[in-house]
């Protein structure tokens, strides 16, 4: 019922992959700290920490498992008739969407 | 169950961050926070379990209930929205998880003070990283956790009802949401599914073939979005998405399981459940509740009402207009910390529990995440 009986491996965040890549720019450790912490206090209404800046993690992932990895971080190829950016907006004022 | 104060680990930093938990510490302070534990005996993960089983079981009858009834308005599903809410019911759309939140004081019964249907998080650190811990520290110790395995299985059922490829999305910029979503479309990957990530907001509409796109041009046909239907259906291209083709997981029916409004309804439906509180639509004329927006999250913008006197209410951006009132559970004080009982449903398993603890009785993002443990 609870026990889990072997040890699982990780295809994306083991083996440090996701750590050592997935800033475009690279951070320091420590503006990870500052970005969840302006996240939370988006979220709360509570600046816990006063700290403000413009950074947003841009995520360029760097592992290709077989279909693409990530659609997110390679050039548009959007066709002429699709336009993007039609989600986000109601969420923006919330920072994230986890509950 | 009991609070116990442990050492941590030496560089716990390092070792939780190689798992991807990078957001493990918030203002200076830990958020995953390895200097305690808590302790639960087997009759106590047994109990949760049973709670969690029974609160599945009741959600998914009031799912059926809302849609035999057509009550859609009571948690604010837009019209257009309803055929599809019923489409991925009936059709039984891939539902791969979903946390309740339980107050818990190890003697009574646990106590369901909310359902975090669509987009709940945590779950790195319950699935992983508390695991890990627990190895470390404790070779032979055991813990209320097959959230992984579980996983695995939910996506190779999905798989076995669709094997075409999955998109996953996350808001752009949200470091936990990205790492959840990275984690899952892990699990999903290991169970054999094509895979791609991209941002909530790089998704395209083709007008030309009416569907939904990644960058790459590729029709998105399966797509876990970590990102509320309550959003998904305020934003431009909401219009799209019952014709689009596009199967959404979650699925739309948990809009309804994703709202407050199931707290009243679940009572009125099942008065006599031990794992429910009183709640109701309207706000009590005396007593003690928690009044409760029904689209709010992460402990926002919540008022507790002691007696009749509002004692403590939370800011937040979300909108108050529409609430609904909860009896106030009596949590139980540990060391002078309040924890909240995460218990998982993956794949219709109640398979494992995340625990967060407070200082005070709301319990919201910037809450502790405290590893736990089973008693000999």
């Amino acid at each position: 019922m609870s026990r889990m009986s072997r040890e699982f491996g990780l295809v994306l965040l083991g083996a440090g992959i996701l750590t050592a890549g997935y800033f475009a720019a690279p951070a320091p450790e420590d503006e990870m700290e500052k970005i969840a912490d302006e996240q939370a206090a988006d979220r709360t209404g509570h600046d816990r920490t006063h700290h403000r800046h413009g950074m947003v993690p841009l995520f360029l992932f760097i592992h290709s498992p077989a279909y693409a990895g990530n659609a997110s971080g390679r050039p548009s190829a959007y066709s002429p008739t699709t336009r993007a950016g039609g989600f986000g907006s109601a969420g923006r004022a919330f920072a994230g969407g986890g509950s | 169950m009991h609070r116990m104060a442990v050492e941590p680990r030496a560089d716990w930093q390092r070792k939780v961050e190689a798992l991807g938990l990078h957001f493990h510490t918030l203002g200076g302070e830990p958020y995953w926070d390895e200097s305690a534990c808590y302790t639960l005996s087997k009759f106590e993960v047994d109990s949760i379990e049973r709670a969690t089983y029974a609160l599945w079981e009741m959600c998914l009858e009031l799912v059926q209930h809302v849609i035999d009834n057509r009550m859609f308005g009571l948690f604010l599903i837009p019209p257009e929205f309803e055929a599809i809410v019923i489409r991925s019911w009936d059709e039984d759309w891939p539902s791969i998880y979903g946390r309740f939140d339980l107050a818990f004081d190890g003697v009574g019964p646990p106590k369901l003070l909310e359902f975090n249907a669509d987009t709940p998080t945590g779950l790195v650190e319950a699935s992983v990283a508390q695991w890990h811990w627990l190895k470390e520290t404790d070779e032979r110790g055991d813990q209320f956790n097959s959230i992984h395995d579980r996983l695995l299985e939910a996506w190779a059922a999905a798989k076995a009802s669709d094997p075409a490829p999955i998109h996953f999305a996350a808001i752009e910029g949200n470091v936990e949401d990205y790492i959840t979503v990275e984690y899952l479309r892990d699990t999903a990957i290991q169970a054999g599914i094509q895979t791609a990530y991209l941002n909530i907001e790089a998704i395209g509409y083709d007008t030309a073939r009416k569907r939904f796109t990644d960058p790459q041009n590729r029709v998105i046909q399966n797509i876990f979005k970590l990102y509320p239907w309550e959003w998904l259906t305020k934003d431009t291209f909401a219009q799209h998405i019952p014709a689009s083709g596009t199967k959404w997981i979650e699925p739309p029916w948990k809009m309804i399981l994703s709202c407050k409004s199931i707290l009243p309804l679940l009572y009125q439906l099942n008065p006599d459940s031990p794992f429910l509180l009183p709640a109701w639509f309207e706000a009590p004329s005396f007593g003690s509740y928690v009044k409760k927006p029904i689209h709010a999250r992460e402990g926002a913008n919540i008022q507790v009402v002691r007696n009749g006197v509002a004692e403590q209410e939370t800011t937040g951006a979300y909108d108050t207009s529409v609430c609904v009132y909860q009896q106030l559970a009596s949590l139980k004080e540990h060391d002078g910390m309040y924890p909240i009982v995460g218990s998982w449903v993956v794949h219709g398993w109640a398979c494992g529990i995340g625990i967060r603890e407070d200082g005070n009785m709301i319990t919201q993002n910037t809450s502790r995440f405290v590893p736990h443990k089973m008693s000999d």
